[in-house]
């Protein structure tokens, strides 16, 4: 909320802002997911957030992320180079990076009892459980709940409410819609509400 | 000051009427007004829940949308407001305070008037201002806060119930009047009928001067009041009147009687007295020897002396009646008394053939009125010898202790018990 917050206000015009919102985001989901104590080791152990590909977040936001606690415990952040290594993830953000090798990619983390989170179009479908899009200039998600379900993992349904039941058709529309201009407009709706 | 304003004559049914309609005003008041004031408590008590349950509910749906900055969906979790009439607002804020989506009811509708979200998040807790209520109060996820919530509710309801309950009342307190007021007229009877029957009673003994009314006490005796105690004590009363007044008459009976016995007797040595007389007239105009005439006129004198007498006796019996009767006591001794009287009785005992005996013992010797006594002795012993049928009249003497005993005992017909009781009345004699 608070990282959100900064983001907006301190909106640009560039993807870093988009990132940001796309950051708390991935922050504010585990707060309306109930974690299962099997999901850790211990009671102390960290939630451990892995990214999968290439980091888009901007280090400023990771490093703010890394000092929150959640459910009572530390977010802990972690690279994958790869899909097989997902085990001791709770939540894996998929990157942009990795859409060419979705499918493949997919097929180990299908398995995983972990949360999955990306911006690639379609990725719910290719099983995937969270896909972030863009839609009316605001960011919008998408869930699988037959996803989580299979990871084992309690949706808030406030946090389903929220979600958009139909899932963007093409990619074009998505891409369109992260242009500059859009973006702007974005931004500047964001400030006029809560920069006065 | 104030009597001058009320009629002189109030019936005691207009008066019970009254006192009563008024009690239950009263009463119907106070527990009506104690009903409304705990109403209008307990009525905020209940909004005030409801509203920090409502927004304790709207508060908690709208954290992922407060969190994910969805003001669409935190309008529409807003929406849910619509379904009740009496909230005017719902207004959501950041955690900065800003205003984030608002609820705001129609302002046509029931012509409410327009509402508004304050842009800013106001003071936690319950204000109640003119006729709303507004509560605002944090909205928490994981026990952060991560906005507030207000919630503005009018209270028209109190004021609607408030018209509805002094209809209630003023509907309630007519109908207990028509009620106490039809009950009282009915039951008014049991206690004003008793007095208006002893009143007419009174009335009537009054016009009639008959004693023998008595005031009728219709209802069953076992629920006495106040009213059967007067009646039994007007009852009372005439049984005493009526009782006096009996002995009244009697009394005149008996005065009447002895008044004719009286004058006969007066009437009876008055002829011998006037025969004598118009003989020493006579005798006086013939020139008759001095010797006879002062005979005729020694006869009439002793008449005289009786005729005074009797007069005496009767002056007696008023002096008696009226207190004025004085006693010369003088130290006198009873049975030498009666032996003295015995001795003037002898001529008339030996010219009747009649015999007595004495029993006396001396001396007694007190306190008395000499003549009195004598007088009482003669009498007795004068009646012992008319009455005594000519049998021994035994006249005896004693005394024990203080006191003096003096009995003259005949063998005529006697008396009853009652005649005893009798003879000492005023006016009294036994038929012979």
């Amino acid at each position: 909320m608070n990282a959100s917050a900064n983001a907006v206000s301190s909106a640009q015009t560039d993807k870093s802002l988009e990132y940001r919102i796309k950051g708390a985001f991935l922050y504010n989901f585990v707060k309306f997911i109930d974690w299962p104590d099997t999901f850790f080791k211990k009671n102390s152990s960290p939630i451990v957030i892995c990214i999968l590909g290439k980091n888009p977040f901007p280090d400023s936001l990771l490093n703010a992320l890394t000092t929150k606690k959640i459910q009572n415990r530390q977010l802990f952040l972690q690279n994958l180079s790869s899909a097989k290594d997902y085990p001791g993830c709770h939540i894996i953000f998929v990157s942009l990076s990795e859409k060419p090798y979705l499918h493949h990619t997919m097929e180990h983390l299908c398995n995983a009892k972990a949360l999955t989170v990306s911006e690639i179009t379609g990725f719910t479908k290719s099983g995937g459980a969270i896909q972030l899009f863009t839609d009316e200039s605001k960011i919008r998600f998408e869930i699988n709940t037959d996803a989580t379900g299979k990871a084992g993992l309690n949706v808030s349904s406030k946090l389903l409410n929220l979600a958009k039941k139909a899932p963007p058709q093409e990619d074009h529309k998505e891409e369109k819609e992260y242009t500059q201009e859009s973006q702007n407009k974005n931004s500047d709706k964001y400030t006029d509400k809560y920069n006065d | 000051m104030t009597r001058k304003f009320l009629p002189k004559f109030i019936s005691i049914k207009f008066k019970i009427i009254l006192i009563t309609m008024f009690t239950v005003g009263v009463a119907l008041l106070f527990t009506d007004t104690a009903l409304i004031v705990y109403d209008v408590f307990a009525f905020k008590r209940i909004t005030r829940q409801k509203i920090a349950t409502l927004a304790s509910v709207i508060g908690s749906n709208s954290t992922a949308a407060i969190t994910f900055m969805d003001q669409a969906a935190a309008i529409e979790i807003l929406s849910a407001l619509r379904k009740s009439d009496s909230i005017i607002s719902g207004c959501l804020y950041t955690n900065y305070g800003n205003l984030f989506a608002t609820y705001l009811r129609e302002a046509s509708k029931n012509g409410n008037k327009a509402s508004f979200c304050p842009e800013q998040a106001g003071e936690l807790g319950f204000f109640f201002f003119r006729d709303t209520l507004t509560h605002s109060m944090p909205v928490l996820l994981n026990k952060e806060r991560i906005g507030t919530i207000t919630l503005k509710t009018d209270l028209l309801e109190i004021s609607n119930r408030l018209s509805q309950y002094a209809l209630a009342l003023f509907i309630t307190f007519i109908i207990s009047a028509i009620l106490a007021f039809w009950f009282l007229s009915v039951f008014q009877k049991l206690i004003i009928n008793p007095i208006l029957q002893l009143a007419s009673s009174a009335r009537l003994i009054s016009q009639k001067k008959d004693y023998s009314i008595r005031a009728a006490v219709k209802y069953d005796k076992k629920i006495s009041d106040e009213v059967t105690l007067l009646i039994d004590a007007f009852n009372d009363m005439l049984d005493k009147l009526q009782e006096g007044q009996e002995q009244l008459k009697e009394a005149v009976h008996t005065r009447d009687d002895f008044l004719l016995i009286a004058a006969h007797e007066l009437r009876t040595p008055m002829t011998p007295l006037k025969l004598n007389i118009q003989l020493i007239d006579k005798m006086l105009k013939a020139k008759k020897p001095a010797e006879s005439v002062l005979e005729i006129a020694t006869i009439a004198n002793r008449q005289v002396d009786r005729f005074a007498m009797l007069i005496e006796r009767l002056l007696d019996i008023s002096r008696i009646a009226s207190g004025q009767l004085k006693l010369n006591l003088e130290e006198v001794d009873l049975s030498s008394m009666v032996s003295e009287i015995i001795q003037r009785f002898k001529e008339e005992f030996t010219v009747s053939k009649c015999s007595y005996e004495l029993s006396l013992q001396q001396p007694i010797i007190g306190q008395w009125d000499r003549l009195r006594l004598e007088q009482v002795i003669i009498n007795l012993i004068d009646n012992a010898l008319k009455y005594g049928k000519c049998k021994p009249v035994k006249i005896s003497t004693w005394s024990i202790a203080n006191s003096a005993y003096l009995a003259i005992e005949d063998h005529g017909i006697g008396m009853t018990a009652e005649e005893q009781r009798r003879i000492f009345m005023m006016f009294e004699r036994v038929v012979t």
